[in-house]
């Protein structure tokens, strides 16, 4: 962290042992950018790329570069080229679901959340996600969808207090906000699972002596 | 007739324990921005803050509403128990040299400041 001798070292030896080696011009890539040389490792993943188009690891330093320099946009138009190529490299769909949530563009973080769903519908984590940006966007459609997201996320990982949180906080919102009382009969009853987070709440911090009274007077609120 | 507005300054005093506290959060997670809560005492009669100590929030996805709800409750509730009040928020960005506002800093600390004295 930090240490560049060392890091130089290395590459140089590697550099040394092995001459050509994409690898290594990465490695000489990563120091440049530990040294916030941005220019410079810009033109030498820019040379890579030119002769190696179909870099996906190069194409990402670029976005990581723009990342680091604070240039939120142009990150996001670098990122959709790659997945325009790369359609199903979740890595770069998660890193593109950060970019929009830190620009507020809900729907379009929504839609990649979406694609990692679909390539992972049981990872309880993209579903939590998922239900987290729906209910940042605060419509009654919306959080009715971060109610179910929530739901599949508890159910794949019932120890997600997060989740748990998460639903709590969704059918309170529902079922106390006049303005998001939905018109149609649910099935479910907003109020009955509101019970029931609250009792399951009550439950895991009734052993933590230090936050049970904090939570007890949280489950109060709002009510 | 027209309202004026009147600017007061303020001054601040930040105990060890809160600033050491924030550097740790921001030393654990040094490629991740966080945020965290000031709470502390406000003295309307010097205009002064002292903020005494701080709750850490987050390290990852900053901008999403649900955590952020259930956490502002509870670190008033926590605040009130200990005779204190809410009065700031700390953000630290990724970036060492950036330390612009973005529009998410402003919409909570102005949430946090609706709620508060301050």
């Amino acid at each position: 962290m930090g240490d560049h001798h060392t890091a130089e070292a290395c590459y140089k030896a590697l550099h040394h042992k092995f001459p050509g080696s994409t690898r290594v011009k990465r490695l000489e890539g990563l120091l440049l950018e530990a040294k916030e040389e941005y220019d410079d490792a810009l033109a030498l993943y820019t040379d890579i790329l030119e002769k190696e188009p179909t870099n996906l690891l190069i194409a990402k330093r670029r976005v990581t570069i723009q990342k680091a320099r604070g240039e939120t946009v142009a990150a996001i138009t670098e990122l959709i080229k790659i997945l325009e190529i790369y359609m199903t490299d979740i890595e770069s769909w998660n890193e593109l679901a950060d970019l929009y949530i830190s620009e507020h563009s809900y729907e379009k973080a929504a839609f990649c959340l979406e694609e990692l769903i679909l390539a992972n519908p049981h990872n309880y984590l993209n579903h939590q996600r998922y239900a987290e940006v729906c209910y940042s966007q605060g419509t009654v459609d919306s959080l009715n969808a971060s109610r179910k997201h929530f739901s599949t996320a508890l159910k794949l990982n019932p120890g997600s207090l997060r989740s748990l949180y998460g639903l709590h906080q969704t059918v309170l919102h529902l079922s106390t906000n006049p303005k998001l009382k939905g018109k149609r009969e649910e099935k479910v009853k907003n109020e009955d699972i509101l019970s029931w987070t609250s009792s399951q709440l009550q439950h895991k911090y009734q052993d933590i002596h230090r936050c049970s009274k904090i939570v007890e007077q949280y489950l109060k609120t709002g009510k | 007739g027209s309202s004026t507005r009147v600017y007061i300054m303020m001054h601040y005093s930040v105990s060890a324990k809160a600033y050491g506290k924030i550097i740790f959060h921001c030393a654990k997670y040094p490629h991740r921005a966080v945020n965290g809560v000031l709470i502390g005492t406000i003295s309307k009669k010097d205009n002064s803050v002292q903020v005494q100590d701080c709750v850490p929030l987050f390290h990852a996805k900053l901008d999403l509403t649900p955590m952020l709800e259930v956490a502002l409750t509870q670190v008033e509730i926590y605040a009130i128990s200990k005779g204190l009040s809410i009065v700031g928020y700390y953000h630290a960005k990724p970036q060492l040299d950036d330390s612009s506002l973005t529009d998410t800093i402003k919409s909570i600390g102005s949430k946090i400041s609706q709620n508060s004295d301050v």
